[in-house]
């Protein structure tokens, strides 16, 4: 049976309310978002032309790239004005210790 | 050339409303005509143009003192159809000022009889199709090189048969020059366009990818008159603009042969910086058009009208713009008898709109900004003199542009209620089929799907209906085998079973 790995990656209380940052974990690029106490994870390169979703806006329930304006479900990470692209959303938790990804499962 | 005929009229001859629109500034470059005037409709076509005109009975009068009053916009690059268009066509269309519109490329041969079923004749904006070489048409932009290199399957008798047969709608061939392929597909694109005796309609800018060398240079070079550049100004590789900073030699010589330049703003391919360049080198183009797609609804086009107010941004006068999206491109689409003019006997179509006065601010695709002082709204569209109200929420709310916003995964959408029996027995058909069909590629369902249309008998709009009211709670219109193979096998088997056994 496959275990969920959890990372946790700051402490909640260190982000900014209504920001955008990248970090880069387990060897992957991600971009995270923060409204409020509600964070969207995704990756951060865009899959069109590596436009920085990081740098991207967060506009309802899609993050925006700032290249070409190609938007992403934070939900589901498919492209809303760009059928087949997709990038992928991770799940996230937030508990006393502060936010977590969900990067993988092992086992 | 003979006159092509409207594209999916409606039956003009039995429109009698009688209108007469007073008093507006009358603008119409076909003519010379600029003045305050009316024009009297009748029965969809232009009566009269002139002053203090009577009122016969029975005519509804509209006071447009203090609006311009144009022959109706065509915008010659919009997307209407396939994977990247709006589930409303005329959202772009009649409700945004715009009368005429060419679809650039949603259609490919694959594709071409869902594009005539779905769209010809089924919205009250008329839509020409610029017929992509790539034979599937354009699905989405992960596809522009599968679409290139779908070349290869490329089925020139039936490209010959379909325009033929349809040389009222189509009017051209279009394909893109990505560099990284070579001169290969510009060259055979340019051959079949000569077969058909058809314009090529020739992208510019590699959208996808950042080639060594650009080909543009020598994609010119085939280019003969009649033939278009589309993106003229695009900041992308493979642009106008040489590697001296100097726009390309071959783009003048193009222009001197003939060969149209055009706007086409997109998601991509416009950039003041290269517009000023380009403009002041000398190419001016000569239609203005959109290409209104699903990523740019929203900005930084919006709309034709706002692309028309940039333009004015960059310097040109309200004539300069109205010239290139009224007799221009009527001209140029060999539809000049009908539309782009107001003369007696000419379609009502008609463009109301205002000019605002004030600092307008502009963006490009690629960072880039302008100020303007002028910003062109349309107040309201004739088409065959119905009067049309602007509404730029049909175009922008989401469900119209994001076909991801409407997919139905939890649940049947409840459009699929209205779907008759033979169209669930054509679903229970399909299910069959593509549970026997190995591979789930877009070329095995566009084949699968169409294959069960000619067995089941069923009428082709009706079953791509069927299959896209059973995935969609609003109807966009991607060609069907292809809008499949980017859904799970089991999702979509289970799916039409759903549907299909709801008899």
């Amino acid at each position: 049976m496959s275990e969920p790995i959890w990372i946790r990656v700051f402490e909640a209380a260190d982000s900014q309310p209504n920001h955008a940052f990248a970090m880069r974990v387990q060897e992957k690029d991600i971009a995270i978002f923060r409204t409020g106490e509600t964070f969207v994870v995704m990756d951060r390169w865009c899959p069109h032309l590596n436009g920085d979703l990081a740098a991207g806006c967060l506009m309802g329930r899609a993050v925006k790239c700032p290249l070409h304006g190609f938007m992403f479900s934070v939900e589901t990470g498919r492209g809303l004005n760009c059928p087949g692209f997709n990038v992928k959303v991770y799940d996230v938790r937030v508990d006393e210790y502060g936010l977590s990804i969900l990067m993988a499962t092992q086992g | 050339m003979k006159a092509r005929s409207p594209a999916g009229s409606p039956d003009v001859q039995a429109m009698s409303g009688k209108l007469i629109l007073k008093g507006g500034h009358v603008i119409d470059a076909a003519q010379g005509f600029d003045s305050v005037a009316d024009v009297h409709i009748d029965g969809g076509k232009i009566l009269a143009i002139g002053n203090d005109l009577d009122s016969p009975p029975g005519t509804e009068v509209l006071d447009l003192r203090g609006k311009f009053v144009t022959p109706g916009f065509i915008d010659i690059h919009v997307h209407a159809y396939g994977g990247i268009a709006f589930a409303d066509p005329d959202s772009i269309g009649v409700n945004l000022g715009t009368t005429t519109m060419c679809d650039a490329g949603g259609a490919g041969a694959y594709s071409w009889d869902e594009f005539k079923s779905l769209i010809v004749g089924q919205t009250k904006t008329e839509i020409y199709l610029w017929l992509l070489l790539g034979a599937a048409g354009i699905y989405g932009f992960q596809d522009a090189w599968r679409t290139v290199r779908s070349l290869i399957d490329i089925p020139i008798n039936r490209l010959l048969d379909i325009v033929e047969a349809n040389r009222d709608v189509i009017v051209g061939l279009k394909t893109a020059g990505f560099a990284a392929l070579g001169l290969g597909p510009v060259k055979i694109a340019k051959g079949v366009a000569n077969v058909l005796g058809l314009p090529l309609y020739l992208h510019i800018g590699d959208i996808l990818d950042s080639p060594i060398e650009t080909q543009t240079a020598k994609m010119l070079d085939l280019l003969e008159v009649g033939d278009y550049v589309t993106h003229s100004f695009t900041p992308c590789p493979g642009n106008l603009i040489g590697k001296d900073g100097r726009i390309l030699p071959e783009a003048l010589a193009a222009r001197d042969r003939g060969v149209w330049f055009d706007t086409a703003f997109g998601g991509f391919n416009f950039s003041f910086d290269v517009a000023e360049r380009v403009l002041n080198e000398g190419i001016v183009p000569t239609t203005i058009s959109s290409d209104l797609q699903q990523i740019n609804i929203t900005g930084p086009v919006f709309s034709l009208t706002h692309v028309m107010s940039a333009m004015m941004a960059l310097g040109m006068s309200l004539h300069d713009v109205l010239r290139r999206v009224t007799i221009n491109p009527a001209r140029q689409l060999n539809l000049a008898d009908r539309i782009g003019g107001l003369s007696p006997g000419m379609q009502g179509d008609i463009s109301v709109f205002e000019v605002e006065t004030g600092k307008f601010t502009f963006n490009d695709c690629a960072g880039g900004a302008r100020q303007g002082d002028h910003l062109i709204t349309p107040i309201l569209t004739l088409k065959y003199g119905e009067v049309i109200p602007y509404n730029r929420e049909l175009a922008e709310t989401e469900s119209n542009w994001s076909m991801e916003s409407v997919m139905c995964y939890d649940a049947v959408p409840s459009g699929a209620g209205f779907l008759d029996q033979r169209q669930r027995a054509f679903l229970k058909d399909l299910a069959g089929k593509c549970r026997k069909t190995e591979a789930w590629d877009g070329v095995t369902l566009h084949e699968t799907f169409h294959d069960v249309v000619g067995h089941n008998g069923i009428e082709l709009g009706r079953a791509a209906a069927a299959v896209l009211d059973s995935f969609m709670a609003r109807r966009f219109t991607p060609p069907v085998g292809f809008f499949l193979s980017y859904q799970d096998r089991d999702f979509v088997i289970a799916r039409l079973e759903e549907v299909a056994g709801t008899l």
